[in-house]
Protein backbone atom coordinates (compact mmCIF):
# COMPACT_ATOMS: atom_id res chain seq x y z
CA UNK A 1 0.00 0.00 0.00
CA UNK A 2 2.91 2.59 0.86
CA UNK A 3 4.76 1.85 -2.55
CA UNK A 4 1.05 3.23 -4.07
CA UNK A 5 1.49 6.30 -2.10
CA UNK A 6 3.41 8.08 -4.89
CA UNK A 7 0.98 7.63 -7.81
CA UNK A 8 -1.85 8.56 -4.91
CA UNK A 9 -0.43 11.71 -4.55
CA UNK A 10 0.09 12.55 -7.86
CA UNK A 11 -3.57 11.76 -8.56
CA UNK A 12 -4.80 14.19 -5.51
CA UNK A 13 -3.00 16.70 -6.74
CA UNK A 14 -3.78 16.21 -10.54
CA UNK A 15 -7.21 17.12 -9.52
CA UNK A 16 -7.05 19.66 -7.31
CA UNK A 17 -4.68 21.60 -9.51
CA UNK A 18 -7.87 21.27 -12.35
CA UNK A 19 -9.74 22.45 -9.20
CA UNK A 20 -7.46 25.59 -8.40
CA UNK A 21 -7.88 26.53 -12.47
CA UNK A 22 -11.54 26.18 -11.59
CA UNK A 23 -11.83 28.73 -8.96
CA UNK A 24 -9.13 31.23 -10.60
CA UNK A 25 -11.42 31.52 -12.79
CA UNK A 26 -14.92 32.19 -10.82
CA UNK A 27 -12.79 34.12 -8.25
CA UNK A 28 -9.41 34.98 -9.71
CA UNK A 29 -7.09 37.40 -7.78
CA UNK A 30 -7.71 41.25 -8.15
CA UNK A 31 -4.31 43.43 -9.39
CA UNK A 32 -5.76 46.58 -8.42
CA UNK A 33 -7.59 48.40 -5.66
CA UNK A 34 -8.67 51.68 -4.92
CA UNK A 35 -10.53 53.28 -1.38
CA UNK A 36 -11.01 55.87 0.56
CA UNK A 37 -12.10 57.13 4.00
CA UNK A 38 -12.80 60.40 6.06
CA UNK A 39 -11.73 60.69 9.26
CA UNK A 40 -13.39 63.34 11.66
CA UNK A 41 -10.54 64.92 13.62
CA UNK A 42 -12.61 67.48 15.76
CA UNK A 43 -12.05 65.04 19.24
CA UNK A 44 -9.12 63.16 18.27
CA UNK A 45 -5.71 65.21 17.94
CA UNK A 46 -4.62 62.69 15.01
CA UNK A 47 -5.83 59.88 12.32
CA UNK A 48 -3.81 57.08 10.77
CA UNK A 49 -4.12 55.02 7.97
CA UNK A 50 -2.55 51.76 7.61
CA UNK A 51 -1.90 49.27 4.30
CA UNK A 52 -0.63 46.04 4.68
CA UNK A 53 0.41 43.75 2.02
CA UNK A 54 -0.38 40.41 3.32
CA UNK A 55 0.37 38.00 0.72
CA UNK A 56 0.98 40.21 -2.28
CA UNK A 57 3.53 43.04 -3.44
CA UNK A 58 2.46 46.00 -4.86
CA UNK A 59 3.28 49.64 -4.86
CA UNK A 60 0.80 51.79 -2.61
CA UNK A 61 -0.12 55.63 -3.22
CA UNK A 62 -1.95 57.34 -0.41
CA UNK A 63 -3.04 60.66 -0.46
CA UNK A 64 -3.70 62.82 2.64
CA UNK A 65 -6.02 65.85 2.52
CA UNK A 66 -6.53 68.31 5.59
CA UNK A 67 -3.59 67.66 7.06
CA UNK A 68 -1.00 70.20 9.10
CA UNK A 69 2.31 67.10 9.10
CA UNK A 70 1.79 63.43 8.02
CA UNK A 71 4.52 60.87 9.29
CA UNK A 72 4.70 57.29 8.20
CA UNK A 73 6.73 54.47 8.63
CA UNK A 74 7.29 51.48 7.04
CA UNK A 75 6.67 47.91 8.96
CA UNK A 76 7.76 44.52 8.68
CA UNK A 77 6.26 41.31 10.01
CA UNK A 78 2.66 41.15 11.40
CA UNK A 79 0.44 44.79 11.72
CA UNK A 80 -0.17 43.71 15.37
CA UNK A 81 3.38 44.98 15.75
CA UNK A 82 3.11 48.07 14.55
CA UNK A 83 0.10 48.75 17.45
CA UNK A 84 1.51 47.28 20.25
CA UNK A 85 4.41 50.07 19.90
CA UNK A 86 1.53 52.95 19.39
CA UNK A 87 0.46 51.61 22.62
CA UNK A 88 3.91 51.72 24.09
CA UNK A 89 3.78 55.13 23.27
CA UNK A 90 -0.01 56.30 24.79
CA UNK A 91 -1.50 56.20 21.26
CA UNK A 92 -4.46 54.55 21.02
CA UNK A 93 -6.91 53.93 18.37
CA UNK A 94 -10.52 54.91 17.90
CA UNK A 95 -13.50 54.56 15.41
CA UNK A 96 -11.27 52.17 13.22
CA UNK A 97 -12.62 51.12 9.77
CA UNK A 98 -10.09 47.41 8.68
CA UNK A 99 -11.02 46.29 5.47
CA UNK A 100 -9.29 42.66 4.74
CA UNK A 101 -9.38 42.43 0.32
CA UNK A 102 -7.95 38.90 0.10
CA UNK A 103 -8.41 38.64 -3.85
CA UNK A 104 -6.00 41.54 -4.02
CA UNK A 105 -3.68 40.09 -1.00
CA UNK A 106 -3.87 43.19 0.84
CA UNK A 107 -5.87 44.88 4.32
CA UNK A 108 -6.16 48.66 4.58
CA UNK A 109 -7.77 50.91 7.44
CA UNK A 110 -8.15 53.63 8.88
CA UNK A 111 -8.62 55.32 12.64
CA UNK A 112 -8.47 58.27 14.77
CA UNK A 113 -5.48 58.92 17.18
CA UNK A 114 -6.10 59.55 20.59
CA UNK A 115 -3.22 60.75 22.37
CA UNK A 116 -1.34 63.89 23.91
CA UNK A 117 -1.13 66.30 20.60
CA UNK A 118 2.46 66.78 21.48
CA UNK A 119 3.25 63.30 21.43
CA UNK A 120 2.61 63.39 17.63
CA UNK A 121 4.87 66.46 17.09
CA UNK A 122 7.24 64.38 18.83
CA UNK A 123 6.88 61.09 16.75
CA UNK A 124 10.14 61.87 14.70
CA UNK A 125 11.67 61.65 17.82
CA UNK A 126 10.99 58.40 18.66
CA UNK A 127 13.07 57.27 15.76
CA UNK A 128 14.56 54.40 18.16
CA UNK A 129 10.85 53.33 18.94
CA UNK A 130 9.46 53.63 15.58
CA UNK A 131 11.40 54.65 12.56
CA UNK A 132 9.21 57.74 11.45
CA UNK A 133 9.70 60.14 8.43
CA UNK A 134 8.21 63.48 8.09
CA UNK A 135 6.55 64.57 4.79
CA UNK A 136 5.76 67.97 4.74
CA UNK A 137 2.35 69.14 3.23
CA UNK A 138 2.41 71.32 0.09
CA UNK A 139 -1.06 72.77 -0.54
CA UNK A 140 -3.90 70.92 0.87
CA UNK A 141 -3.14 67.33 -1.12
CA UNK A 142 0.10 65.48 0.06
CA UNK A 143 0.77 61.95 -1.62
CA UNK A 144 3.17 59.00 -0.79
CA UNK A 145 3.86 56.63 -3.03
CA UNK A 146 5.61 53.24 -1.22
CA UNK A 147 6.47 50.01 -2.76
CA UNK A 148 5.29 47.05 -0.32
CA UNK A 149 6.41 43.59 -0.51
CA UNK A 150 4.55 40.75 1.15
CA UNK A 151 4.63 41.01 4.59
CA UNK A 152 5.59 44.25 4.96
CA UNK A 153 2.93 47.32 5.44
CA UNK A 154 2.97 51.00 6.13
CA UNK A 155 1.18 53.35 8.94
CA UNK A 156 0.42 56.52 8.11
CA UNK A 157 -0.08 59.40 11.07
CA UNK A 158 -1.63 62.50 10.14
CA UNK A 159 -1.80 65.75 12.35
CA UNK A 160 -4.84 67.47 11.72
CA UNK A 161 -5.19 70.71 10.20
CA UNK A 162 -9.16 71.00 10.39
CA UNK A 163 -11.85 68.81 11.59
CA UNK A 164 -11.62 66.13 8.93
CA UNK A 165 -8.57 64.29 7.34
CA UNK A 166 -9.20 61.95 3.95
CA UNK A 167 -7.74 59.33 2.88
CA UNK A 168 -7.27 58.06 -0.67
CA UNK A 169 -5.69 54.90 -1.51
CA UNK A 170 -4.31 53.17 -4.57
CA UNK A 171 -2.95 49.67 -4.44
CA UNK A 172 -1.55 48.15 -7.52
CA UNK A 173 -0.15 44.66 -7.21
CA UNK A 174 3.27 43.47 -8.80
CA UNK A 175 4.96 40.64 -9.21
CA UNK A 176 1.78 38.07 -9.59
CA UNK A 177 1.63 35.34 -12.29
CA UNK A 178 0.24 32.14 -12.41
CA UNK A 179 -0.21 29.71 -15.31
CA UNK A 180 -2.96 30.24 -17.54
CA UNK A 181 -6.22 28.20 -16.58
CA UNK A 182 -5.90 26.12 -19.80
CA UNK A 183 -2.66 25.36 -18.86
CA UNK A 184 -3.77 24.56 -15.48
CA UNK A 185 -6.21 22.37 -16.62
CA UNK A 186 -3.93 20.53 -18.78
CA UNK A 187 -1.35 20.06 -16.17
CA UNK A 188 -3.65 18.74 -13.58
CA UNK A 189 -5.35 16.13 -15.83
CA UNK A 190 -1.35 14.98 -17.54
CA UNK A 191 -0.75 14.78 -13.34
CA UNK A 192 -3.74 12.61 -12.83
CA UNK A 193 -3.05 10.09 -15.95
CA UNK A 194 0.88 10.29 -14.84
CA UNK A 195 -0.23 8.64 -11.31
CA UNK A 196 -2.66 6.30 -12.84
CA UNK A 197 -0.28 4.94 -15.21
CA UNK A 198 2.50 4.56 -12.49
CA UNK A 199 -0.15 2.92 -10.38
CA UNK A 200 -0.76 0.79 -13.40
CA UNK A 201 2.89 0.04 -13.73
CA UNK A 202 3.16 -1.06 -9.74
CA UNK A 203 0.15 -3.15 -10.51
CA UNK A 204 1.73 -5.12 -13.04
CA UNK A 205 4.83 -5.29 -11.39
CA UNK B 1 18.68 -2.76 7.06
CA UNK B 2 16.16 -5.08 4.79
CA UNK B 3 14.72 -5.82 7.93
CA UNK B 4 14.06 -2.43 9.33
CA UNK B 5 12.56 -0.90 5.09
CA UNK B 6 10.18 -3.88 5.33
CA UNK B 7 8.88 -2.73 8.78
CA UNK B 8 8.71 0.78 7.87
CA UNK B 9 6.47 -0.34 4.72
CA UNK B 10 4.13 -2.28 6.90
CA UNK B 11 3.74 0.49 9.76
CA UNK B 12 3.58 3.01 7.10
CA UNK B 13 0.70 1.11 4.95
CA UNK B 14 -1.56 1.60 8.22
CA UNK B 15 -0.82 5.14 9.33
CA UNK B 16 -1.20 6.30 5.68
CA UNK B 17 -3.45 3.87 4.54
CA UNK B 18 -6.53 4.99 2.64
CA UNK B 19 -9.40 6.36 2.62
CA UNK B 20 -8.76 8.91 5.57
CA UNK B 21 -5.39 9.77 4.58
CA UNK B 22 -6.67 10.50 0.71
CA UNK B 23 -9.70 12.32 2.09
CA UNK B 24 -6.97 14.56 4.32
CA UNK B 25 -4.88 15.19 1.25
CA UNK B 26 -7.07 16.00 -1.24
CA UNK B 27 -9.19 18.29 0.98
CA UNK B 28 -5.81 20.13 2.15
CA UNK B 29 -3.96 20.26 -1.76
CA UNK B 30 -7.16 21.93 -2.52
CA UNK B 31 -7.49 24.20 0.53
CA UNK B 32 -4.20 25.32 -0.71
CA UNK B 33 -5.04 25.45 -4.44
CA UNK B 34 -8.06 27.57 -3.27
CA UNK B 35 -5.81 29.79 -1.68
CA UNK B 36 -3.15 29.97 -4.05
CA UNK B 37 -5.80 31.42 -6.58
CA UNK B 38 -7.97 33.87 -4.81
CA UNK B 39 -4.72 36.05 -3.97
CA UNK B 40 -2.08 37.54 -6.39
CA UNK B 41 0.88 35.74 -3.90
CA UNK B 42 3.70 37.40 -5.32
CA UNK B 43 6.53 35.81 -2.74
CA UNK B 44 7.41 32.03 -2.57
CA UNK B 45 7.91 32.39 1.05
CA UNK B 46 4.53 34.46 1.19
CA UNK B 47 3.15 31.45 -0.78
CA UNK B 48 4.47 28.36 1.26
CA UNK B 49 3.46 30.21 5.01
CA UNK B 50 -0.31 31.06 3.62
CA UNK B 51 -0.87 27.65 2.11
CA UNK B 52 1.07 25.88 4.86
CA UNK B 53 -0.93 27.89 8.13
CA UNK B 54 -4.30 26.02 7.69
CA UNK B 55 -2.35 22.73 6.62
CA UNK B 56 -0.13 22.40 9.72
CA UNK B 57 -3.48 22.07 11.56
CA UNK B 58 -5.05 19.46 9.66
CA UNK B 59 -1.91 17.64 9.43
CA UNK B 60 -1.26 18.01 13.73
CA UNK B 61 -4.73 16.59 13.93
CA UNK B 62 -4.05 13.57 11.53
CA UNK B 63 -0.89 12.77 14.24
CA UNK B 64 -3.37 12.87 16.73
CA UNK B 65 -5.46 10.63 15.53
CA UNK B 66 -2.86 7.88 13.02
CA UNK B 67 0.33 8.85 14.93
CA UNK B 68 -0.80 8.77 18.94
CA UNK B 69 -3.80 6.79 18.84
CA UNK B 70 -2.59 4.39 16.23
CA UNK B 71 0.36 3.87 18.20
CA UNK B 72 -1.59 3.21 20.95
CA UNK B 73 -3.72 0.77 18.61
CA UNK B 74 -0.73 -1.46 17.41
CA UNK B 75 -0.25 -1.75 21.66
CA UNK B 76 -3.78 -3.03 22.13
CA UNK B 77 -4.05 -5.43 19.53
CA UNK B 78 -0.52 -7.23 20.32
CA UNK B 79 0.95 -5.98 16.60
CA UNK B 80 3.74 -3.93 18.93
CA UNK B 81 4.75 -7.92 20.23
CA UNK B 82 5.17 -8.85 16.22
CA UNK B 83 7.04 -5.30 15.33
CA UNK B 84 9.73 -6.15 18.85
CA UNK B 85 9.75 -10.21 17.09
CA UNK B 86 11.80 -8.89 13.82
CA UNK B 87 15.21 -10.01 14.35
CA UNK B 88 15.77 -5.72 14.87
CA UNK B 89 16.73 -3.30 18.08
CA UNK B 90 14.63 -1.58 19.63
CA UNK B 91 16.35 1.00 19.10
CA UNK B 92 15.00 0.79 15.19
CA UNK B 93 11.89 0.11 16.16
CA UNK B 94 11.78 3.74 17.67
CA UNK B 95 13.07 4.73 14.56
CA UNK B 96 10.56 3.04 12.27
CA UNK B 97 7.50 3.99 14.25
CA UNK B 98 8.82 7.67 14.57
CA UNK B 99 9.48 7.65 10.45
CA UNK B 100 6.13 6.07 9.08
CA UNK B 101 3.91 7.49 12.44
CA UNK B 102 5.28 10.91 12.88
CA UNK B 103 7.88 12.17 9.35
CA UNK B 104 5.89 10.51 6.79
CA UNK B 105 2.57 11.73 7.25
CA UNK B 106 3.55 14.56 8.11
CA UNK B 107 6.08 15.55 5.24
CA UNK B 108 2.95 13.82 2.74
CA UNK B 109 0.43 16.11 4.20
CA UNK B 110 2.28 19.29 4.47
CA UNK B 111 3.90 18.68 0.97
CA UNK B 112 0.70 18.22 -1.01
CA UNK B 113 -0.61 21.38 -1.29
CA UNK B 114 2.46 22.84 -1.72
CA UNK B 115 3.18 21.06 -5.01
CA UNK B 116 -0.34 22.02 -5.92
CA UNK B 117 0.24 25.20 -5.32
CA UNK B 118 4.03 25.18 -6.98
CA UNK B 119 2.22 23.84 -9.82
CA UNK B 120 -0.48 26.95 -9.92
CA UNK B 121 1.85 29.94 -8.94
CA UNK B 122 4.96 28.25 -10.88
CA UNK B 123 6.27 31.70 -12.15
CA UNK B 124 6.17 32.95 -9.02
CA UNK B 125 7.53 29.95 -6.95
CA UNK B 126 10.67 29.16 -9.72
CA UNK B 127 11.89 32.68 -8.87
CA UNK B 128 13.24 31.48 -5.24
CA UNK B 129 12.39 27.92 -4.84
CA UNK B 130 15.04 27.90 -1.70
CA UNK B 131 12.94 30.20 0.49
CA UNK B 132 9.50 28.03 -0.76
CA UNK B 133 11.39 25.00 0.69
CA UNK B 134 12.89 26.54 3.80
CA UNK B 135 9.54 27.75 5.09
CA UNK B 136 7.98 24.23 4.42
CA UNK B 137 10.92 22.62 6.30
CA UNK B 138 10.19 25.24 9.56
CA UNK B 139 6.23 23.83 9.23
CA UNK B 140 7.94 20.33 8.82
CA UNK B 141 9.78 20.83 12.09
CA UNK B 142 6.91 22.16 14.20
CA UNK B 143 4.41 19.42 12.80
CA UNK B 144 7.15 16.66 13.93
CA UNK B 145 7.67 18.38 17.40
CA UNK B 146 3.53 17.88 17.72
CA UNK B 147 4.04 14.41 16.16
CA UNK B 148 6.66 13.40 18.84
CA UNK B 149 4.68 14.31 21.42
CA UNK B 150 1.58 12.60 20.35
CA UNK B 151 4.02 9.56 19.49
CA UNK B 152 5.05 9.62 23.47
CA UNK B 153 1.49 9.89 24.67
CA UNK B 154 0.42 7.09 22.78
CA UNK B 155 3.18 4.79 23.76
CA UNK B 156 2.01 5.85 27.35
CA UNK B 157 -1.11 6.02 27.38
CA UNK B 158 -1.62 2.36 25.57
CA UNK B 159 -4.93 3.27 24.68
CA UNK B 160 -6.22 4.69 21.47
CA UNK B 161 -9.19 6.91 23.21
CA UNK B 162 -7.01 7.98 25.65
CA UNK B 163 -3.82 8.87 23.45
CA UNK B 164 -6.19 10.84 20.92
CA UNK B 165 -7.92 12.60 23.56
CA UNK B 166 -4.25 13.37 25.20
CA UNK B 167 -3.13 14.55 22.20
CA UNK B 168 -5.30 16.96 21.19
CA UNK B 169 -5.28 18.25 24.75
CA UNK B 170 -1.86 19.08 24.32
CA UNK B 171 -2.28 20.66 21.24
CA UNK B 172 -4.69 22.26 22.18
CA UNK B 173 -2.87 23.85 25.63
CA UNK B 174 0.35 24.71 23.57
CA UNK B 175 -1.72 26.75 21.23
CA UNK B 176 -3.70 28.18 24.32
CA UNK B 177 -0.78 29.37 26.36
CA UNK B 178 0.99 30.81 23.16
CA UNK B 179 -2.04 33.52 22.77
CA UNK B 180 -2.63 33.99 26.60
CA UNK B 181 1.42 35.09 26.29
CA UNK B 182 0.51 37.06 23.69
CA UNK B 183 -2.12 38.71 25.16
CA UNK B 184 -0.85 38.76 28.58
CA UNK B 185 2.87 39.77 26.99
CA UNK B 186 0.56 43.00 24.81
CA UNK B 187 -1.87 43.78 27.58
CA UNK B 188 1.05 44.00 30.40
CA UNK B 189 3.46 45.66 27.40
CA UNK B 190 6.19 42.86 28.34
CA UNK B 191 8.28 42.30 25.09
CA UNK B 192 9.84 38.79 27.00
CA UNK B 193 6.00 37.22 26.99
CA UNK B 194 5.31 38.44 23.80
CA UNK B 195 8.80 37.45 22.28
CA UNK B 196 8.11 33.18 24.20
CA UNK B 197 4.68 33.60 22.68
CA UNK B 198 6.54 34.21 18.80
CA UNK B 199 9.28 31.61 20.20
CA UNK B 200 6.53 28.53 20.36
CA UNK B 201 5.88 28.83 16.73
CA UNK B 202 9.30 27.94 14.69
CA UNK B 203 7.55 28.58 11.04
CA UNK B 204 6.66 31.85 12.46
CA UNK B 205 10.37 32.96 13.76
CA UNK B 206 11.72 31.35 10.30
CA UNK B 207 9.43 33.52 8.34
CA UNK B 208 10.26 36.60 10.44
CA UNK B 209 13.32 36.56 9.63
CA UNK B 210 12.94 36.30 5.85
CA UNK B 211 11.00 39.22 6.18
CA UNK B 212 13.81 40.54 7.57
CA UNK B 213 12.49 40.96 11.24
CA UNK B 214 15.14 40.34 13.65
CA UNK B 215 14.77 37.17 15.70
CA UNK B 216 17.10 36.46 18.65
CA UNK B 217 18.64 33.03 18.63
CA UNK B 218 16.66 31.71 21.20
CA UNK B 219 13.72 31.81 19.78
CA UNK B 220 15.01 30.20 16.55
CA UNK B 221 16.10 27.15 19.35
CA UNK B 222 13.30 26.83 21.72
CA UNK B 223 11.01 24.33 19.16
CA UNK B 224 13.73 22.43 18.05
CA UNK B 225 15.04 22.33 21.36
CA UNK B 226 11.83 20.89 22.28
CA UNK B 227 11.62 18.91 19.72
CA UNK B 228 15.34 17.20 20.64
CA UNK B 229 14.04 16.74 24.44
CA UNK B 230 10.95 14.81 23.27
CA UNK B 231 13.07 12.09 20.82
CA UNK B 232 15.24 11.63 23.42
CA UNK B 233 12.39 10.98 26.55
CA UNK B 234 10.54 8.86 23.68
CA UNK B 235 13.95 6.97 22.42
CA UNK B 236 14.57 6.12 26.51
CA UNK B 237 11.32 5.18 27.50
CA UNK B 238 10.43 2.72 24.48
CA UNK B 239 14.29 1.09 24.47
CA UNK B 240 14.39 1.07 28.84
CA UNK B 241 11.28 0.83 30.27
CA UNK B 242 8.50 0.39 27.21
CA UNK B 243 6.72 -3.41 27.48
CA UNK B 244 4.29 -4.01 25.05
CA UNK B 245 1.83 -6.07 27.06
Amino acid sequence: MIRELIPRILVLVGVAVILAALIAEAVGAKDHVEWGVSIDTSSNPGAAMTVFAFSSSGVVSISVEGAKSIYYMKLKGDPMIALRQLSTINISLVDQTLVQDIRAGVAYGAAGLKTNPLLLKALPLLANIIPVEVKTPEGGNNSLRIALHGGQGVLVVVEPDGDRVTFSMEYRVTGYRRLDTNILIASGFLVSVAGLVFYRMLRSW
Amino acid sequence: MRSIVNLVVIDSSDSLRPPAFDIMMIIISSLGAALATIQPISEPHVAARIILDPTLFAATIFLALRGSAGIAGLIQRGIMDVYLSYPVSRRSVFLIIYISRVVLPAGTLLVSPLLVAAIVLFPVVSRDPASYIIVFAAYLVQAVMFGSIFLLLGLVARSTGSASVASITVYFAYNITSLLLSIIGTTLRSDSMTSLADAMSFYYMVYRSMLGVEVELWQFLLVPAILLLVILAGYIYFTRRFEPR
